[in-house]
C-alpha cells in the first residue's frame, strides 16, 4: 500500500522525471536541426584582434608621426613647394592611420594619464595658436608638452599646415616670412614631436608581455586587467560603439545642422582646413571594418564577425549589410566635405543616415548575438 | 448532514489553530543571528566594491537626468553627498554584522539603500530589491522571545524562508517561456561568451548544451525551495545551492545575487545550525545545541496575535500577487516589461537597443533628431533603449525641456530592439506622441507586438 507522504514523493520523483524528459527531448531535437556551430573561439578572437590589428595599428601610427616629424623638419629647413607638400602628404598619412584606430580606442590610448588627450582633440583653438606663434617665448617640445590638449596633435598641426581658404601657395607664404615664418615652422615641428612622442606612449602601453594589448588577448585565462573573457569581448564592442555614436552625434550630425534647424555648420567639420573628413570617416569604418573581419592589410586572423556569425547568422548578415551599405553611402559623397555640405546635401544625408542604420545594428545585432549587455556598463545585471 | 457540513470547518479551524501554535513555537535564533551577521559582512562587500567601481559618479553624479519610478518622481539624486550616504550604509552594514542596534541598523539601512535604488530606474536590480525587503524584514520582525533572547518565533524563521523561496520560485515561474525551455535563450547566447571556463567551456558552443543548462536551471529554480524545505533532501539542496550560484556568480556579473541566495539559503538549515557545526567543530554538544528543544522545555511562548499575523499575511499576499501582476498585461513581459520589475524575472534576457527620439516644434512643423547620449549616460541609454516606461519618461523629459524654452513639442519614439535573438524589432509605435502620452499602470497600447 502506498501511503500519503510516498505517493507525494511519487509525485515530485515523477514530475522531474517528466520534466528530464521533455527536456532530453528538446536537446535531442536541438540537435536535429541544428549542428554544432563551429567554435568561433573568442579567445583566438581577441588575440588576432590584438596581434593582427589594434598592436600594428598604433605601432604604424606612431611610425607614420615620426616621418611627419622628418617631413616638417624638411620643411622647416628649406621651406618650399614641395617640402611643404612632402609634410602635407605625411600628415593626411598619419592622420589616416590614427583615424583607422578610433574604432578600437582601448586601454592606453583611452587613457587620459597617457594621452593626455592630447592627440586629437578637434577643433583646434586657433586663437592660442596665434597668439603663441605671436608670441616670444619658447616653442620647444619640452614647452608644448605643456600646452591644452586643443593646441597639440593633430588638429594644431593641420591648423598650421594647411588652409582650405587659400592657395597652397599662401600657407608656404606663411612659413616663410621673416620671423613669424620660422616660429611657425619651430612649432610645427615640436607639435609633431610631441604628438610622436605621446602615440609612442600609447603602443608602448599597448604592446609587451605586460603590456594592455596581452591583458586584453588573455581576458578570461591569465589577465590580471579582465577576469572573464566576456569582459574582453565587451571592451571591443564598447569600443565601436562607441565611435557609431561619436560619427553619428558629433562627426556628420554637426556640419549638417541636425539639431540646429538643418543648417549646415560647416565650421564644425572634423578636419575641415585640411579637407580631411570625410576621407576621416572613411578611416573610421576601415578600423570598424578591421575589427570586424579580424583582417588588416596582409594579416589575416579572426573577427568579432566570426563570433557574431557563429551564435547568430542573421545579425552577422545584417550587420554586413549595414556596413557595406555605409560604404557604398560615404564614398557617394563627393569630396570635400565642406562643399557637400551645400551642394549636394542629400548624398550627405544619405551617409549620416546610413551611420545610424550602422549604430543601431551594432548594438542591436552584434552586442546582442555577443551577449555584450551582460557586462556593457559598470554596473551589475541581474 | 449538519454534522457532516460542520467538519470540514472544524478540521480547518483546528488546521489553522494548530499552525498557528507551531508558528509561535519559539526557535533557536541561531541560524537568524548568523545570517544578519552574514548579510551584513555582504553588505558591506557590496558597497565596498560599488564605490570601487565609480558607481558613485557614474550613477549618481554624471547623469544630468535621472529616470524616476511611476510615483516617485520627487526622488532626487543626493548627487556628491552620496559619498557620505555610502559611508553610512557601511557603518550599518557594520551594525549589523557585528549584532549592535541591529533592528535600527536594519531599518536605516533598508530606508537609505531603497532611498538610492528608488533615484533612478536604469539601476534596477532584483537583488537590490531583494536587500531592500530582507533588511525591512531585519527591522520589523522580532529577533528575539520576550526573556529569552536565544529565541525567536518560528514564523519569524518561515517568513525569511518564504522570502528566499519566492525568489527561487517565481524565478523557475519565469523561465517557463518558448524562449528559455525551446531556444535555450538567452543562455545560448550567453554561455558562448564564457568558452574559457575550465571543463564546461566545451560544452557552451554545442548545440544541446545551453538546453540542458535551461532546462537545469528551471528545475533548480523551481524545486529547490522545496527541496531545502525537506530534512532529508536538504544537504544535498544546499550542495545544489552552492555549486548553481558558484556556477552563475563566475559566468556572469551579477555581483551580491549569487552569495545573497547562498547565504539565505543557510536559513533553511535547522534554526541551530551554528551551534550544531560549532560542536561538531568542537567534538562535543554544547547547552546551547538544541535551543528549540530546550524552549519548549522552558515553557517560553510567544503568541501569535492578529495584530502580527495579519501584516505578515498582507506581506505574504503581496509578494506572491506582485509576480503575478504581469498577467493582467497582453504579450510577451520580456518585450513590453510590463509587470517586469519587483517580479523576480532575474537572467531572462538578452536585450539590446537603438534608440533615437524625434522633437517637433507644434507652432512652427520643425523637427530635429535627438540621439539619447547627447543627454543620457551610455548605461542609461542602454537602460532606456528596451525598456518603454523610461522611454516613455525620457520623452517627456524632451518635452519639458522644449517647454523651458517657451516651445510646445511632440515626441516621437524610433526604437529597435532585438531580444533573445530575434532580429531587432520596433517596440514603440512610431506615430505615437509620447509627449501626450500618461504613465500609469494600465496597458500601453503604444507598445507594438512582440516579434514571434
Amino acid at each position: 500500500m502506498i501511503t500519503a507522504p510516498h505517493k507525494s514523493r511519487l509525485l515530485v520523483l515523477l514530475c522531474g522525471l517528466c520534466l528530464a524528459m521533455l527536456g532530453g527531448a528538446f536537446s535531442f531535437a536541438a540537435c536535429e536541426v541544428q549542428p554544432d556551430a563551429p567554435n568561433a573561439d573568442r579567445q583566438q578572437v581577441l588575440r588576432d584582434l590584438v596581434n593582427n590589428v589594434i598592436v600594428p595599428s598604433y605601432n604604424d601610427v606612431t611610425s607614420s608621426t615620426a616621418t611627419l616629424v622628418d617631413a616638417i623638419r624638411a620643411l622647416r629647413a628649406a621651406p618650399s613647394v614641395d617640402t611643404l607638400a612632402s609634410a602635407q602628404t605625411a600628415y593626411r598619412a598619419a592622420r589616416a592611420q590614427y583615424k583607422t584606430t578610433e574604432a578600437y580606442r582601448l586601454g592606453p590610448a583611452d587613457d587620459l594619464a597617457i594621452t593626455g588627450e592630447a592627440i586629437d582633440t578637434w577643433p583646434a583653438d586657433s586663437t592660442k595658436l596665434e597668439a603663441l606663434l605671436a608670441g616670444t617665448g619658447p616653442l620647444d617640445v619640452v614647452e608644448v608638452g605643456k600646452l591644452g590638449s586643443n593646441q597639440r596633435g593633430l588638429p594644431a598641426l593641420e591648423y598650421l599646415l594647411f588652409d582650405s581658404a587659400v592657395s597652397d601657395a599662401e600657407v608656404l607664404s606663411r612659413f616663410t616670412q621673416p620671423g613669424s615664418g620660422a616660429r611657425r615652422a619651430e612649432l610645427a615641428e615640436s607639435v609633431a614631436s610631441d604628438l610622436t612622442i605621446v602615440c609612442k606612449r600609447v603602443s608602448d602601453a599597448l604592446g609587451g608581455p605586460t603590456g594592455y594589448g596581452h591583458q586584453l588577448a588573455e581576458a578570461g585565462v591569465g589577465s590580471s586587467l579582465y577576469a572573464a573573457q566576456s569582459e574582453g569581448v565587451d571592451k571591443v564592442v564598447t569600443a565601436l560603439v562607441y565611435l557609431s555614436e561619436l560619427v553619428v552625434l558629433k562627426k556628420l550630425s554637426k556640419p549638417l545642422g541636425v539639431d540646429m534647424n538643418n543648417v549646415v555648420q560647416p565650421a564644425q567639420e572634423e578636419g575641415p582646413r585640411s579637407d580631411s573628413s570625410l576621407r576621416d570617416l572613411q578611416n573610421n569604418l576601415a578600423g570598424i571594418q578591421a575589427i570586424y573581419s579580424g583582417e588588416r592589410g596582409a594579416l589575416t586572423g579572426q573577427g568579432l564577425g566570426s563570433a557574431v556569425r557563429t551564435i547568430n547568422p542573421g545579425a552577422a548578415t545584417r550587420f554586413e549589410a549595414a556596413l557595406q551599405a555605409t560604404v557604398a553611402a560615404l564614398n557617394a559623397v563627393p569630396p570635400p566635405l565642406r562643399s557637400a555640405l551645400t551642394q549636394n546635401r542629400p548624398a550627405v544625408e544619405a551617409a549620416y543616415q546610413a551611420f545610424r542604420a550602422l549604430k543601431s545594428s551594432l548594438v542591436t545585432d552584434v552586442a546582442g548575438a555577443l551577449g555584450a549587455s551582460i557586462g556593457f556598463g559598470f554596473s551589475d545585471t541581474d | 448532514m449538519r454534522a457532516a457540513r460542520s467538519l470540514p470547518r472544524r478540521s480547518w479551524v483546528e488546521a489553522t489553530a494548530r499552525l498557528a501554535a507551531t508558528a509561535s513555537t519559539p526557535v533557536s535564533s541561531a541560524s537568524l543571528r548568523a545570517f544578519r551577521v552574514l548579510f551584513g559582512l555582504l553588505l558591506l562587500g557590496a558597497l565596498l566594491r560599488s564605490w570601487q567601481k565609480g558607481v558613485i559618479e557614474q550613477a549618481f553624479r554624471a547623469p544630468s537626468y535621472h529616470f524616476p519610478y511611476y510615483g516617485l518622481a520627487f526622488v532626487r539624486s543626493p548627487g556628491v553627498y552620496t559619498y557620505a550616504l555610502y559611508a553610512l550604509l557601511g557603518v550599518l552594514a557594520l551594525g549589523l554584522a557585528f549584532g549592535r542596534a541591529t533592528r535600527v541598523c536594519a531599518g536605516l539601512f533598508c530606508l537609505l539603500f531603497s532611498y538610492l535604488h528608488f533615484v533612478d530606474e536604469t539601476f534596477y536590480l532584483n537583488h537590490y530589491y531583494l536587500v531592500s525587503l530582507l533588511s525591512g524584514l531585519l527591522a520589523l520582525l522580532p529577533s528575539q522571545v520576550a526573556g529569552a533572547p536565544e529565541l525567536v518565533p518560528r514564523w519569524v524563521l518561515w517568513l525569511f524562508r518564504f522570502q528566499f523561496g519566492v525568489v527561487y520560485f517565481f524565478g523557475g515561474v519565469a523561465k517557463l517561456k518558448s524562449d528559455w525551455l525551446g531556444a535555450a535563450e538567452p543562455l545560448r547566447t550567453w554561455l558562448a561568451a564564457s568558452t574559457e571556463l575550465p571543463l564546461l567551456g566545451g560544452l557552451f558552443t554545442t548545440a544541446w548544451g545551453p538546453f540542458v543548462f535551461s532546462w537545469l536551471a528551471a528545475f533548480y529554480d523551481l524545486s529547490i525551495p522545496f527541496a531545502l524545505c525537506s530534512r532529508r533532501a536538504r544537504p544535498y539542496a544546499y550542495l545544489a545551492v552552492l555549486a548553481f550560484h558558484a556556477l552563475t556568480a563566475r559566468l556572469f556579473n551579477i555581483g551580491l545575487f549569487p552569495y545573497l541566495m547562498m547565504v539565505g539559503s543557510l536559513l533553511f538549515l535547522a534554526p541551530d545550525w551554528p551551534a550544531r557545526l560549532r560542536s561538531l567543530w568542537h567534538k562535543r554538544r554544547e547547552p546551547g545545541a538544541h535551543a528549540s528543544a530546550s524552549a519548549s522545555a522552558s515553557g517560553v511562548h510567544a503568541t501569535l496575535r492578529p495584530r502580527v499575523y495579519v501584516p505578515v499575511a498582507l506581506y505574504v499576499l503581496l509578494q506572491l500577487l506582485l509576480p503575478l501582476r504581469r498577467l493582467a498585461y497582453p504579450g510577451n513581459v520580456l518585450w513590453s516589461e510590463q509587470g517586469y520589475r519587483f517580479s523576480w524575472h532575474v537572467m531572462l534576457m538578452e536585450k539590446s537597443g537603438s534608440a533615437e527620439f524625434r522633437v517637433v516644434d507644434r507652432a512652427t512643423k520643425q523637427s530635429r533628431l535627438v540621439d539619447p547620449r547627447s543627454i543620457l549616460t551610455r548605461s542609461q541609454t542602454k537602460a532606456m533603449a528596451t525598456q518603454p516606461d523610461m522611454i516613455l519618461a525620457f520623452a517627456h523629459e524632451l518635452a519639458a525641456r522644449e517647454r523651458a524654452f517657451g516651445r510646445d513639442a511632440a515626441v516621437y519614439a524610433d526604437v529597435f530592439v532585438a531580444l533573445n535573438g530575434r532580429a531587432p524589432a520596433r517596440l514603440i509605435a512610431p506615430h505615437v506622441d509620447l509627449a501626450h502620452e500618461q504613465d500609469s499602470f494600465a496597458n500601453k497600447r503604444w507598445i507594438l507586438p512582440a516579434p514571434p
